[in-house]
């Protein structure tokens, strides 16, 4: 029995998902939003659902997965069940919530009833229905009016080898009241490299009003994973919300965020970086909605890919009629390492109101061969000279994290993450 | 130090230099003078390595070497510097790895350890002095919002930092107000030793006013259409290219 079952308004909901998924099966590239992005090879086969809750307790880890040099507060799961939640030697401080999700489907229900897919529109996305219909797992993190929390929460998935590929479905929701303030960390990643599976995530976020969260989303599934990632937030009056979203493993992920200004005064940062080599596809759709007058929203991702991998960027940004004032900015800059490499890039600008100030540009172009050849006059090898631009391009979207600890600890993920791309040099 | 003999160099196809020859000997200063277009340029590039200049005939000695052959690093590890006309602005790379960076590729080719933080972080405390470089500039991305006087100090600390047997200044006095030039100057002066030699390539003489230069040369249509002492500066100072150009 999935939890929550015997309560009637979450029963709802799931059956309700169950319908339009039937309905709607699997998006296919007839789909506009599906047209470089094919599920036919994944739907085919056959995954193994994770239905079994989860067997760890709060305050129990049975297994600590890193260590906690930055005092997080930790909530760890595997193959989609929940593990753990451990805040380390310091209690999180009152007014922070973070648990099993699934927890409070079965016990608390009415707690999350105001968020939970209230602002997702399933009739976009078929995947969404699923995760609604079937997801048993996943966290809740609920930060009380004025409370501002320094230390990151990090949501750790994190999946192992199993007998067939399994799915999984994790459902996160992050509630931020008025005036809050928190940093969460979301990681999905595999133990062994090679690890066949699919998660299938929906994330729901809520800003109060003024409420602040730096949110970071790290993708570093086994390169024989399927992903699939959506992201849903909700900002009220001056909220703000930073993202940063690194896609860097996986055989086939796709992320949508949509991020809706819903109110004056909020504004939204979302910075992107794609790794890709060997023959990964990884797909990027965002969608900004600026729906009241004064927000804005500073969007830029960028890409790197070897081999013959395949990327995909399609930034919306739709600025309503009433949405007077807003500044928008969005920026695709891609570095193809590989004759074989392909990214397809749309921005996509619909403007309804009058006083805007909107702005976009891509780029897909190859090193600068001017640099290179200034770092080779300077004593530095061609192969290293590579390296250097290219971890430069990349270091850029890292330095955006405002966390120190945090933006340390990714700038190591990058380096590594782009040998795969680079070679055996180190990149400095 | 260097030979160079019936250069000739091309740009997407089109003759550049047409036959230079050049001669310089260890601890003497040259200077390379001439109008836009003669091939000044074109000279320094292809004697640092840039591959967008196709050597169409002609040879290079460096030391015993035949510089042609080698990749650009090989010819910067063994002590040749360009300081460029136009210094490449490089968002995200730190000016103290490259600096790092660049001194230790020389010093491993040399089969010397690599430098430890505290010596390195003393001998950019020095060569900051001689450039009069603002700290702060050092942990900034290479040249990246510099004005043009940082940019070209920035190369010169680079020089100071890396000590090359052979460095050639491309319009390194180009755009610089009278303090930088003097400044620039001095760093310029400070690397001056018997074993080192420095080509200074020039539209002005202004520089010559500070940096005293052994040999003076006229390019002109990718040649050298005449050679001689300071005084050669001076006298085209006055009569600009004109004269030169009419007697070739």
């Amino acid at each position: 029995m999935l939890p929550g079952s015997n309560h009637q308004w979450v029963q709802g909901l799931r059956e309700s998902a169950i319908k339009r998924f039937a309905e709607n099966g699997f998006p296919s590239r007839r789909d506009e939003e599906w047209k470089y992005t094919d599920l036919t090879g994944m739907s085919e086969q056959t995954f193994q659902p994770v239905v079994t809750p989860g067997t760890g307790s709060d305050g129990q880890p049975t297994e600590k997965s890193q260590i906690d040099h930055d005092n997080a507060i930790i909530i760890a799961f595997e193959n989609g069940r929940w593990l753990f939640t451990e805040a380390g030697l310091d209690l999180p401080p009152p007014g922070v919530t973070i648990t099993s999700l699934g927890k409070m489907l079965s016990d608390f229900p009415d707690r999350i009833k105001q968020h939970l897919a209230l602002f997702t529109n399933p009739a976009d996305h078929s995947l969404v229905s699923l995760n609604t219909a079937f997801s048993h797992e996943g966290a809740f993190v609920h930060i009380e009016k004025g409370v501002v929390l320094d230390r990151p929460i990090r949501l750790q998935y994190r999946s192992t080898s199993q007998d067939q590929p399994h799915l999984s479905l994790p459902r996160n929701l992050i509630v931020l009241e008025e005036g809050a303030e928190a940093v969460v960390v979301e990681t999905y990643a595999s133990e062994n490299p090679f690890a066949a599976y699919w998660n299938n995530i929906h994330t729901e976020v809520a800003l109060g009003q003024n409420a602040r969260l730096e949110h970071i989303q790290v993708q570093d599934e086994s390169l024989a994973a399927y992903h699939t990632t959506f992201t849903n937030v909700q900002q009220a009056r001056d909220s703000r919300y930073v993202s940063h979203v690194y896609a860097l493993g996986g055989l086939l992920a796709r992320s949508d965020l949509d991020v809706s200004l819903e109110d004056s005064g909020a504004e939204c940062e979302l910075n992107g970086l794609t790794l890709t080599s060997g023959n990964q596809h990884i797909d990027h759709h965002t969608r900004i909605d600026h729906i009241e007058p004064d927000c804005s929203s500073r969007e830029l991702y960028k890409g790197i890919l070897a081999d013959s991998s395949r990327g995909v960027f399609n930034g919306k940004i739709y600025v309503h009629p009433d949405a007077q004032r807003t500044a928008a900015f969005q920026s695709n800059p891609n570095l193809l390492l590989s004759r074989k490499a392909e990214i397809d890039t749309k921005p996509q600008l619909e403007i309804f109101a009058d006083d805007v100030k909107c702005s976009h540009g891509a780029t897909i172009g190859q090193l600068d061969q001017e640099a290179l050849f200034f770092l080779r006059s300077r004593g530095i090898d061609e192969l290293n000279a590579r390296n250097i631009l290219i971890s430069a391009f990349a270091q850029e979207i890292v330095k955006k994290v405002s966390h120190s600890e945090l933006q340390e600890e990714l700038s190591e993920l990058v380096s590594h993450s782009l040998l795969k791309l680079t070679g055996s040099h180190e990149v400095n | 130090m260097l030979e160079i003999e019936n250069l000739h160099a091309a740009v997407d196809q089109k003759p550049i230099l047409k036959g230079l020859n050049l001669s310089v000997k260890p601890g003497e200063i040259h200077a390379i003078m001439g109008p836009n277009g003669s091939g000044k340029s074109t000279l320094a590039n292809v004697l640092a390595g840039d591959e967008n200049y196709d050597v169409t005939q002609g040879n290079v000695m460096y030391q015993g070497m035949s510089l042609l052959e080698m990749a650009p690093e090989i010819r910067a590890r063994e002590g040749l510097f360009l300081a460029f006309q136009y210094p490449v602005e490089m968002p995200g790379v730190n000016n103290m790895v490259l600096l790092k960076a660049a001194l230790n590729a020389k010093l491993k080719h040399q089969g010397k350890e690599e430098i430890d933080a505290a010596d390195f972080l003393k001998l950019i405390k020095s060569r900051l002095e001689i450039v009069e470089m603002d700290r702060k500039l050092l942990n900034r991305s290479v040249n990246e919002g510099f004005s043009g006087g940082e940019k070209k100090r920035n190369e010169i600390l680079q020089m100071a930092v890396l000590e090359p047997q052979l460095a050639i200044l491309d319009e390194t006095d180009s755009g610089l107000d009278i303090d930088a030039l003097q400044t620039v100057s001095r760093g310029i002066n400070q690397l001056k030793s018997p074993s080192r030699s420095i080509v200074l390539v020039t539209h002005y003489q202004r520089i010559l006013d500070y940096v005293s230069p052994d040999f003076v040369h006229i390019l002109i249509n990718g040649q050298i259409a005449m050679s001689g002492d300071r005084e050669l500066a001076l006298e085209v100072e006055k009569r600009g290219y004109g004269w030169l150009e009419f007697q070739n």
